[in-house]
């Protein structure tokens, strides 16, 4: 059975009386442990599928099944129990709280999810050990975006959501976070899923899924995906 | 660590967090602290008038026999009847003041009994006297001294055997024209029947009656109508009794007041919170969105955010609390402490204290429970995205040729203002509120003024009034016209009726002279007219009379009712009941006996037939030591507009300021100078404290309106607002305004414009 079923899953929003279809039929499966990329030029659609993956808006129609549970008749509670059950997720401009400490942002995890991990060996895993205490504001963006992560891994969830993850960071920094993305699916085998319009990724997927226009064109299976590391950016 | 992320956002939004707590902490600071001052006076003196059994009704008459006593305990609704001889006499003393003696029949006293201060208890004692406390501080009279009176002429000696006070002289007064008690002047005392010279029959003149608690007083008053007859010619119930009335009016006039102020305060906390909590929610849009998609419920998000109201609230809800009730009701009471005898001064919490902090804790969390809750409503990908612009349409006021020829400047602030409508309101009620408690507190010192020039300059016109005693002769009373070309008049104290309503007034019969004038409505003079009475215009309104109907009166002291007709209504301030001249008076068969003469000329020495001489400076004083509560309250009012004004101001000014940041950076990156950038701040402030301005200041008038409306019914104002106070009213007001704007426009200088515009968060 696939981690991630989406079947037939359209979204259409209302913009000021005009239908605007986002996403058109999408089908598509990630299989559990797989790292996998949802690729597409800006405006193709992949951040409704991936708004709707993480449980954070309503499908129009069709189906989405995550480890066998269908969550698209969830209702709001449902979903907000899905999110701090499966989902981590890593934003474009990693929405810290300003106010907390990378510590208390991580910690803060364990007011949603009681057996959430410890947050000070989930920064040390992530590389920030030495920065338990600064606010987001003296941190740098890829810091900023580590610490994002380990907020989404404190959890322990069985999917990792990032959304374009490097966006926001230079190509040397946005290696380091992706090389880190990618260990935790070979290491810890989490299903992760990265939301991008960098096709250069591809090479390092288990899994390209290619979105234009709200409409799956192609789904590649990559049998050798190389380090992130190897990759020519 | 949602609780650490309020304190730290607490901290970086300090102002408005703390005009929070201020705002609920003034509202209920205030409330609190008028309402436990009234409201300890009104416990202090409920336990007072009980332990002392204070009569419930007085009839007042002549001779009244042991068989009319015993006739009226028959009665089931009376519980308790006691005799009592009361009449007054002169203490030899310096200044001959006068004394209130009370002859007590019987063993002990039961009904009005005195509460003993120091010395011994009341006894059946031929030779003692329980002495009014403040009266014998007053002359430094002790327990065991002796007192010498002067019972209308018959001298007699006794022995001061206790110092007491009395809930019958909680407000004691003397003379017509005293508002304020003079200890030296007045005091009362109390002795055993058997105190009184054996020659003369016991003459008791007052039943003091007390009533089976939930029998109806009306219906005693009319049996005792039926078996006293015409024995009786005054019935008194607490609420015509002087003392007992003045005290109530007070406590019900700082009641009034301590229900309207805390509520101008309470609004203006919701609306700050409100403000405050929509502005914090929208900034805080993503973190509400990534709270969300972490996975936090919507219960939990809710509720971190309502503790914002909720903390801070209930912080200033508790402090308002405990501070007011310490701090307020001491102020009150020094004033009071003057006027009234009572046996303590101490506040009390008021139920309705309790309710009112309650209260505010519950709007305040509901004000930043209403912003939230529409964030909430989106799902957290739309939470997630910035807030879109809101559509904006050309509303019909643009399209105008008009709008076309107004400059950038104000086409810019209407729109803000018309586009920010919540936060245009705010500031519109909170200048509002500030002009109106400006106007509220000096007009109200103006109508004091006012009031003062009306009695003391335009009525009352003589120099010096000169008390006579009760048995002056014709020939000695012409003596003093010609000595001090004086005009006599009597003045004393009558009952009026009319229809069922029975009110107790003042009498004052004069010759027409240049002395002492009459004002009708509308305060132009008027001539007494030379048959029936003129009728006070509150005491008209109060009984539902006009000219033309009859009303029944007659003189305390006497049983002699007579009916009249009003045949004019004349308005004074001081003092409301029936004026007559000397002719119409002397028509219904009464006799002129004069209880004072007036004078132009200033007379400082007393001789036998003038018991005392107050110059009309004298009266002034007395009477402004009676309205220092307006005093006190007008600086209240004055600080609390400031207060208002600047909190408001302020915190409409961080608001606006952050709200607009990216706005106001466009600008300056397109290249506009600051100084064109402040002048559109400080033009945008200048519209609306002028709007606010303009609704304060009638808002001021009812709220003097409303003041003055709980005054005694003794006492009537008119409205007066000089041009000067509308003029400190508006300039106060935009004074405070321009400071605050002044402050906030010169932040654009340092208006980081790359930082601004920078993206998201």
């Amino acid at each position: 059975m696939s981690a991630i079923v989406f079947d037939q899953v359209s979204k259409e929003y209302d913009v000021g009386g005009k239908k605007l279809v986002a996403a058109n039929a999408v089908s598509f499966t990630i299989e559990e442990g797989e790292f996998a990329v949802i690729l597409g030029p800006s405006g193709a659609g992949k951040s409704t599928v991936l708004n709707l993956l993480g449980g954070m808006d309503y499908a129009s129609s069709g189906r989405i099944i995550i480890n066998g549970n269908n969550i698209t008749n969830y209702n709001d509670e449902q979903l907000a129990d899905y999110r701090a059950k499966y989902i981590g997720f890593v934003f474009q401009f990693y929405n810290l709280i300003p106010t907390l400490t990378a510590l208390e942002n991580v910690a803060l995890i364990k007011d949603v999810v009681p057996n959430a991990l410890d947050a000070a060996r989930t920064l040390q895993s992530v590389g920030l050990g030495e920065h338990l205490h600064k606010f987001p504001s003296q941190l740098s963006g890829g810091e900023q975006q580590r610490v994002s992560i380990a907020r989404a891994v404190a959890k322990n969830p069985a999917l990792l959501l990032c959304d374009e993850p490097t966006g926001a960071l230079d190509s040397a920094t946005g290696v380091v976070i992706l090389d880190l993305l990618q260990r935790m699916s070979k290491e810890q085998g989490k299903t992760v899923v990265i939301v991008t319009h960098n096709a250069a990724l591809a090479q390092a997927a288990d899994k390209v899924i290619r979105l234009k226009d709200g409409r799956v064109i192609d789904v590649t299976l990559n049998p050798t995906p190389l380090a992130v590391n190897e990759v020519n950016w | 660590m949602l609780f650490r992320k309020m304190q730290r956002d607490m901290r970086q939004n300090r102002a408005q967090f703390i005009s929070i707590f201020l705002m609920s902490f003034l509202g209920v600071f205030i409330y609190a602290g008028i309402n436990a001052e009234w409201f300890g006076l009104r416990t202090t003196i409920d336990r007072y008038y009980q332990e002392t059994n204070l009569a419930d009704v007085w009839v007042i008459g002549s001779s009244f026999t042991a068989a009319d006593r015993d006739r009226l305990l028959i009665g089931s609704a009376i519980a308790d009847v006691e005799r009592r001889l009361t009449f007054d006499g002169t203490a030899l003393l310096e200044g001959n003041p006068l004394l209130t003696l009370n002859f007590i029949e019987g063993e002990g006293n039961r009904i009005s009994t005195s509460k003993k201060i120091s010395g011994a208890d009341f006894a059946h004692d031929p030779d003692g006297l329980w002495l009014d406390q403040n009266f014998a501080e007053a002359h430094n009279l002790h327990i065991g001294d002796q007192l010498q009176l002067s019972l209308s002429g018959l001298i007699i000696t006794k022995e001061i055997r206790g110092l007491v006070i009395n809930p019958e002289y909680v407000y004691a007064v003397s003379g017509n024209s005293d508002l304020v008690p003079d200890h030296q002047q007045y005091g009362f005392a109390f002795l055993s029947e058997q105190a009184f010279p054996k020659m003369i029959p016991m003459p008791y003149n007052q039943l003091l009656l007390t009533i089976v608690a939930e029998e109806n007083v009306s219906a005693v008053e009319d049996f005792i109508k039926a078996e006293l007859g015409e024995k009786c010619s005054v019935i008194l119930t607490r609420e015509s009794h002087g003392s007992y009335q003045m005290f109530d009016a007070e406590i019900e006039q700082h009641r009034a007041m301590g229900s309207v102020f805390p509520i101008a305060f309470l609004a203006i906390a919701v609306l700050t919170i409100l403000t405050t909590m929509t502005r914090m929610v929208n900034n805080q849009r993503i973190q509400i969105g990534t709270l969300k998609a972490i996975g936090f419920k919507d219960r939990q998000i809710l509720f971190h955010y309502v503790s914002y109201g909720l903390w801070l609230s209930l912080l200033g809800a508790i402090a308002g609390t405990l501070v007011g009730p310490l701090v307020l009701p001491p102020i009150f009471f020094d004033m009071n402490k003057s006027i009234y005898v009572i046996p303590e001064w101490k506040a009390a919490i008021a139920p309705s204290i309790v309710i009112m902090a309650v209260v505010t804790v519950v709007l305040c969390t509901l004000a930043a429970l209403l912003p939230c809750r529409a964030v909430l409503k989106e799902t957290a990908a739309q939470a997630l995205r910035p807030k879109a612009p809101r559509t904006m349409r050309q509303n019909r006021m643009e399209r105008t040729v008009l709008w076309h020829r107004l400059g950038f400047n104000a086409q810019w602030n209407l729109r803000d203002i018309t586009r920010h409508k919540l936060r245009s309101m705010m500031a519109l009620v909170g200048v509002a509120g500030c002009t109106m408690l400006l106007v509220c507190a000096f007009g109200l010192s103006d109508s004091i003024v006012d009031m003062t020039a009306w009695q003391y300059e335009e009525l009352y016109r003589f120099e010096t009034k000169l008390m006579l005693t009760e048995d002056i002769t014709a020939e000695q009373l012409q003596e003093l016209v010609d000595k001090y070309q004086a005009v006599p008049i009597l003045e004393s104290y009558i009952e009026i009726m009319a229809g069922s309503i029975r009110e107790t007034g003042a009498l004052l019969v004069s010759d027409e002279t240049e002395l002492i004038r009459y004002t009708d409505v509308n305060r132009r003079y008027i001539d007494l007219p030379d048959e029936g009475v003129a009728l006070s215009y509150k005491l008209a309104k109060v009984l539902g009379v006009d000219v033309g109907d009859s009303i029944s009166w007659h003189i305390f002291g006497s049983d002699k009712w007579v009916k009249t007709k009003v045949t004019a209504i004349h308005r004074i301030p001081i003092g409301q009941g029936l004026a007559m001249s000397r002719s119409a008076f002397e028509k219904l068969s009464f006799e002129m006996r004069p209880t004072a003469a007036l004078t132009a000329l200033k007379v400082d020495s007393t001789s036998g037939t003038i018991t005392a001489a107050f110059s009309i400076d004298a009266l002034v004083e007395n009477y402004q030591e009676f309205t220092k509560l307006m005093t006190i309250m007008t600086i209240v009012l004055i600080l609390g507009a400031v207060v208002l004004a600047l909190v408001v101001l302020y915190n409409l000014g961080v608001l606006s300021f952050v709200e607009r940041q990216r706005e106001l950076a466009t600008l300056k990156v397109l290249g506009f100078r600051t100084k064109k950038i402040r002048s559109l701040l400080i033009s945008q402030n200048f519209w609306l404290t002028g709007a606010g301005v303009i609704f304060g200041i009638p808002a001021g008038y009812l709220l003097i309106g409303f003041i003055l409306g709980t005054l005694p019914s003794s006492m009537d104002m008119m409205i007066a607002v000089e041009p000067l106070t509308m003029i400190i009213g508006a300039v106060g007001t935009f004074l405070v305004s321009f400071l605050v704007s002044l402050m906030f426009s010169k932040k654009v200088q340092t208006l980081d414009m790359v930082g601004s515009l920078k993206g998201v968060e």
